[in-house]
């Protein structure tokens, strides 16, 4: 099992194999974990390379060095997260925060707010009790995330209209509409 | 265990093993995969095609000409192991835009028939550079063929051969194709018959647009020959 400490010496090893300047992106339980939002258990970090020339094929050796090398599981940056990232909103980058800064490597964290966001496209039962929390969490911008939710019904992204419905029921469950 | 994307080498001797059993690829033998029947070939093949789309042309050709050497229950075997188990349905949905035999419809059916398909929906494409204006692009002009099977993706990935055969793709449903309209108009104020074609991929034909276009509540023209300009009434 993945905690804060164990990521963190991850990203370390990483940074002393990488081979030039990478960015990573970290979303999904992995993220609340780093911002101290819930202490979740995870075996692997939602994430993904991103302005950067290393991609997904140049970052799997040094990825699996790494799980080698601390016995992580060989998939301990779990790239799938890149298929749930069309309905982030365009300004995502403006609420970013550094995690880990090393001689080559930062790796960046989405906002809670924009984590809801892909939670309620996602519509899992198993995140329910997360987003719910994550709504109730002060950091979370919920006009913001309903404005979103409006411009991505407008663009005809799919599933927008199921997460506003989704959203809508969740505020009205904790009473905050 | 086998880790996704595939190393140059795998991703060689992968195609290598492909074009052995008849695919239109070629490859080099980097001795992986030695000894892996055909069908656990095509389940590696599968899911490493969300991260190289032009593995997904090949794929949908070798299927459409040599299903009659796979062993269907051996295949579905495998590809259940995937984590991307509905790669076959969107393969499935390609190959019937090229050909719908009788036998390779009972197939497919053993292949896909319950096969679990995720409810929300996902990018198909896994290895591209993450751009987040292009990846919603993707999202909105999604084809039917990957959105069927719970994808997002827009692109046709069929090989040029296959594309030859003066054969129009049906790519959109009619509510899918008013949606890429409204995003023509809203971005651009006015457009051409051309433009909209172009945008929805010449899946139909120039009248069957043309009817798309004057069905767009609000619409008005200028001009009655081929340069007629579109737009809203304000």
């Amino acid at each position: 099992m993945l905690n804060k400490k164990i990521i963190k010496q991850a990203f370390l090893e990483l940074d002393k194999l990488l081979p030039e300047k990478t960015n990573i992106l970290i979303g999904g339980g992995a993220a609340l974990l780093i911002l101290d939002i819930m202490p979740i258990a995870t075996m692997d970090i939602d994430a993904i390379p991103f302005k950067s020339v290393i991609g997904s094929d140049e970052l799997k050796p040094y990825r699996e060095k790494v799980a080698k090398k601390l016995g992580l599981p060989h998939d301990w940056i779990n790239e799938h997260f890149y298929q749930f990232t069309f309905c982030l909103p365009e300004d995502y980058g403006k609420r970013l925060k550094v995690f880990f800064k090393g001689k080559k490597l930062i790796c960046y964290v989405l906002h809670p707010t924009d984590i809801v966001i892909m939670k309620l496209f996602a519509h899992r039962a198993k995140d329910e009790s997360h987003v719910k929390y994550l709504i109730k969490n002060d950091s979370t911008d919920l006009e913001y995330i309903d404005e979103h939710l409006e411009e991505c019904i407008d663009k005809n992204l799919p599933k927008a209209k199921e997460a506003q419905n989704y959203f809508h029921d969740l505020l009205r469950a904790l009473g905050k509409i | 265990m086998i880790t996704y994307p595939l190393s140059l080498a795998e991703l060689s001797s992968l195609y290598f093993q492909l074009q052995q059993n008849g695919a239109f690829c070629r490859g080099e033998n980097k001795k992986h995969f030695d000894n892996l029947s055909l069908e656990e070939v095509l389940a590696i093949a599968l899911e490493e095609s969300r991260w190289d789309f032009r593995l997904l042309g090949i794929l949908i050709d070798f299927f459409q000409k040599n299903f009659i050497h796979i062993k269907p229950f051996l295949l579905r075997n495998y590809i259940q192991k995937n984590k991307s188990p509905e790669v076959i349905g969107v393969i499935q949905e390609w190959v019937y835009t090229l050909n719908t035999s009788p036998d390779l419809k009972d197939f497919f059916t053993l292949l896909t028939k319950d096969l679990k398909r995720d409810d929300e929906y996902k990018l198909f494409n896994v290895g591209q550079a993450f751009n987040l204006k292009n990846i919603q692009k993707e999202a909105t002009s999604s084809l039917m063929q990957y959105k069927k099977w719970g994808f997002l993706c827009s692109e046709i990935p069929l090989l040029k051969e296959n594309l030859i055969a003066e054969k129009r793709l049906h790519l959109y449903s009619k509510e899918e194709r008013m949606n890429i309209l409204k995003e023509l108009l809203s971005s651009y104020g006015e457009i051409s018959l051309q433009e909209y074609l172009k945008a929805i991929k010449n899946s139909v034909t120039r009248q069957h647009a043309r009817l798309d276009i004057l069905s767009y509540k609000g619409i008005k023209h200028k001009g009655t020959t081929k340069g007629s300009i579109y737009s809203i009434k304000r």
